[in-house]
């Protein structure tokens, strides 16, 4: 409602309210119409990349309901700052006071705002989504050492990883870091033998191809030994062996059936991974989510995209 | 000794003291008018600090800084830097 008392509106005070929350500027303004767009921006990010987390991975998937949905929202926020501004210079000293023009709505609106904000980026963190920075070469070469990659949480009650999906998982070990990522080889149920460099599942060992250098450009020095690409249950993925540089592990025999409600891990670079061989089986309930995307390589953005898809 | 008969009117109204009920309903109104008015404090700060450009640039700055903070969650949570 419009009121008879007429007052200034200052374009530094409206540019302030407008940091400090986007929309509130425009109140402050008497543009109601246009503030309340502004001030609910944010949930354009966890209501978009939650949908990203229910369709099949793709980059075109990650820029469109990922990246650029986080750009908006910072790109919204610079406009209403600007805007308001503007509008506060323009209107000058003429404005009628409305119903929501106090220092207790805008402070109110400010305060929702930053717990809103905060709490949808945490709870799509908890529950959707989670980034994680690869620290060492265990995972090499699928991932290197400074990658950034993003793993899906948001799955069924019931989901059962199958054999070559890449999980984060908690590390049942009291040492290192808390989170692994690994390499699902073996299910429960599986029989599964490791004889040095050898891998069999059900008795028949996994298919390794050679890999050309030429095509292993984009490792550039971050892997030692020899790349390999290795099959099971169709899906490709690349391993790495006989790296035996500083920290490297040796690969040990394994023989043992898979219990169930548990999967046996394995890191690509299997010389210097700690993984199930070093701490067993790793329970479902520890499994934290997917990886799906490595959404910032270390080395070269041609890995950019789908987590395992940049084969050569 | 007043000549004017309006001048004398108006020094016999004022010297007749205004009716209590009339003197209760403009207190009314007064008091719903404090009532009503907008918290001043936000508008005696405001002149103060438009009168320094440092403070201004100041109160702008604290805005970003406190507004932007969820890109900056954000950006944390993205693994983009550590703490």
């Amino acid at each position: 409602m419009v009121s008879d008392t007429i007052s200034r509106r200052v374009p530094w005070v409206a540019l302030a309210l407008s940091l400090l929350s986007a929309g509130v500027g425009h109140l402050y303004c008497g543009r109601i119409a246009k503030g309340l767009p502004l001030y609910f921006a944010w949930l354009l990010v966890p209501i978009c990349i939650t949908i990203a987390a229910m369709l099949p991975p793709s980059p075109a998937l990650f820029m469109l309901l990922v990246l650029l949905p986080i750009a908006i929202v910072f790109f919204v926020y610079l406009y209403a700052a600007i805007d308001a501004w503007r509008l506060a210079s323009r209107i000058g000293p003429d404005h009628s006071l409305r119903d929501y023009n106090r220092a207790a709505i805008y402070t109110l609106l400010i305060v929702v705002q930053m717990i809103y904000a905060f709490g949808l980026i945490a709870g799509v963190r908890a529950w959707v989504y989670e980034a994680f920075r690869i620290p060492s070469s265990s995972m090499s070469p699928t991932f290197l050492p400074g990658d950034r990659i993003l793993a899906r949480k948001l799955m069924p009650h019931d989901h059962i990883p199958k054999r070559g999906d890449l999980i984060v998982y908690n590390n049942p070990s009291p040492n290192g870091a808390t989170k692994f990522v690994g390499r699902v080889v073996a299910i429960a149920g599986d029989h599964l033998e490791i004889h040095g460099e050898r891998v069999l599942i059900n008795g028949k060992e996994l298919e390794r191809d050679p890999v050309p250098d030429e095509a292993l450009t984009f490792l550039g020095d971050k892997t030692q030994g020899r790349v390999a690409m290795e099959v099971n249950s169709g899906r490709r993925y690349l391993v790495a062996y006989g790296d035996t540089s500083d920290g490297a592990r040796s690969l040990g025999d394994f023989d043992a059936t898979i219990p169930s409600h548990q999967v046996f891990i394995l890191g690509d670079n299997r010389e210097r991974a700690k993984d199930s061989r070093h701490f067993g089986t790793i329970q479902l309930a520890d499994i934290v989510g997917d990886v799906e995307y490595l959404y910032w390589p270390s080395h070269t953005w041609s890995r950019f995209g789908v987590a395992n898809d940049q084969l050569p | 000794m007043v000549d004017n008969p309006f001048d004398e009117w108006l020094a016999k109204r004022r010297n007749v003291s205004p009716s209590e009920t009339l003197v209760d309903q403009i207190m009314s109104r007064v008091e719903n008018l404090e009532h009503q008015r907008p918290d001043t404090w936000p508008l005696r700060l405001i002149p103060r600090i438009e009168q320094s450009p440092a403070a201004r640039w100041a109160v702008c700055g604290g805005a970003l800084v406190i507004g932007g903070s969820p890109f900056l969650f954000l950006a944390y949570v993205a693994q983009l830097f550590t703490f």
